[in-house]
């Protein structure tokens, strides 16, 4: 147990060290992943398939706040669609700008749990974000998250609703009405949306709401409750509105996100409950009743290191000397 | 020679000024009430900027089923349904916006107690040290 504590008391430190430069590089790869994600999804606009393009949008946005980011990634899913058909473009814009009027605005600082979505969601492992979401953010997080999924499943349904417009430039107004019908019509139906927001404001509730508690393990126990009520309500709202489940991937990605969150607490705060004290003081303005948890640190013990070979050395150029005494 | 302890002080005002200090202090320019109607009437711009263009795609949607009532001359029917869908989510997102922004609001004032509070104990630290400079003297 020591081992484990020196340990992630030399990682906080290296980090803490590096931090500038371990953020850009976690903003630059999470940016990599977020486009290749865009492009493999879309990639209608060759350039911006390119991988130095995407090494480079990566770049910028890896040194630009993360609400900027946004932006870039929009840009990009608004090039992509213009290249499929300008109409489809006008309409995907318009539902980017409807969605950051009413929704986006309340959730700074939240960018992070919109792009995590979609990246995930390749992978079936968007199940995660809840309750790493709760940790970190309010449950109002849920709206990102939840935005996150819309998008992805909208491009879809706009993509596919290309054979109504038509390709390119070509302007036919018909087909958009029927087109937008249509792609609304199928959002409308598709209860996984509904499901996962239901799922994700359930799990950063409970996750928020025990978190807040004062009782010992409070994190911990939010965390665990978090992932069993994410569990329950996911394959509830899959029974109740009869959509379709990757019971695996589901069930990892909600264990990757517990182990996660409990790595990650740990990391940011190791306390030892057993010599907590309640103390009690006052000031001008107020009272305090104050739980103070000493903080567990461990020292990395101290390497002596013995030089064998210079005593060995001393040793033997007194033998030396003593024999020469000895001769004289 | 160094005041340690000063120094701790002063490097936590740093971090909370360099994180999340810029905006508190910002928002601690305002009065509550000032701050929560400052910001009701920019969401309530964007509202109606997003209210306008979704009204704009069910129009498109729905052409026909518009310009059939148009003919009916019961056009005026339809804009007033549309008016008042456009007040309840107005309503619905004042009450939001209220609890968001006077939270918010008390947040923001409630770390800067704390950033105050460490100020006034570099304030300390700085008369203790020159009061012990004057002793020696």
């Amino acid at each position: 147990m020591t081992e484990i504590f020196v340990m992630r008391d030399r990682i906080n430190r290296f980090v803490k060290e590096y931090e500038t430069w371990f953020l850009i590089v976690a903003k630059f790869i999470g940016m990599m992943f977020v486009f290749s994600c865009v492009n493999s999804q879309l990639g209608y606009f060759e350039v911006l398939n390119n991988p130095m393009v995407n090494i480079l949008l990566a770049l910028i946005c890896s040194i630009i706040p993360g609400s900027f980011s946004v932006f870039i990634v929009a840009a990009v899913i608004a090039a992509h669609m213009v290249k499929l058909s300008v109409l489809l473009a006008v309409l995907t814009v318009v539902v980017m700008l409807i969605v950051y009027l009413m929704f986006l605005k309340f959730a700074p600082g939240q960018s992070v749990v919109l792009l995590a979505v979609p990246v995930l969601m390749q992978y079936n492992l968007h199940y995660m974000i809840p309750i790493l979401a709760g940790m970190y953010f309010s449950p109002y997080a849920v709206v990102p998250a939840v935005i996150g999924l819309f998008m992805v499943k909208f491009l879809g349904y706009t993509c596919a609703a290309v054979s109504m417009t038509g390709t390119g430039m070509s302007i036919n107004l018909e087909g958009a009405t029927e087109a937008i019908s249509t792609i609304f019509g199928q959002l409308a139906d598709d209860k996984s949306i509904w499901s996962y927001a239901i799922a994700a404001a359930v799990t950063m509730t409970v996750v928020y709401l025990i978190s807040q508690l004062s009782f010992d393990y409070a994190w911990y126990a939010a965390i665990v409750a978090g992932a069993a009520a994410e569990i329950i309500v996911t394959f509830f709202c899959a029974a109740a509105f009869g959509t379709e489940l990757n019971i695996i991937m589901t069930n990892v990605g909600i264990i990757i996100g517990t182990l996660l969150a409990v790595f990650l607490q740990f990391m940011k705060c190791a306390v030892d409950y057993s010599r907590k004290e309640y103390i009690q003081f006052e000031d001008d303005d107020y009272y305090y009743y104050v739980k103070a948890v000493p903080k567990i640190f461990i020292s990395e013990p101290e390497k002596n290191v013995v030089k064998m070979n210079s005593r060995k050395k001393a040793f033997a150029s007194k033998e030396v000397q003593s024999s020469k005494h000895h001769e004289e | 020679m160094l005041n340690e302890e000063k120094i701790r002080w002063m490097t936590r005002a740093s971090i909370y000024e360099k994180r999340q200090g810029h905006t508190d202090l910002e928002r601690n320019e305002y009065f509550l009430g000032d701050y929560v109607r400052l910001h009701l009437l920019k969401n309530m711009i964007g509202v109606t900027v997003a209210y306008i263009l979704m009204v704009g795609l069910y129009a498109v949607c729905k052409i026909e089923d518009i310009f059939a009532l148009a003919a009916n001359m019961q056009l005026m029917v339809f804009l007033k349904e549309v008016l008042l869908v456009y007040l309840i989510l107005a309503l619905i997102y004042t009450g939001i916006g209220i609890i968001y922004y006077a939270w918010q609001y008390q947040s923001s004032h409630k770390q800067l107690k704390k950033y105050y509070r460490i100020l006034r104990h570099i304030d300390q630290c700085g008369e203790k040290n020159s009061r012990s400079q004057e002793d020696k003297r």
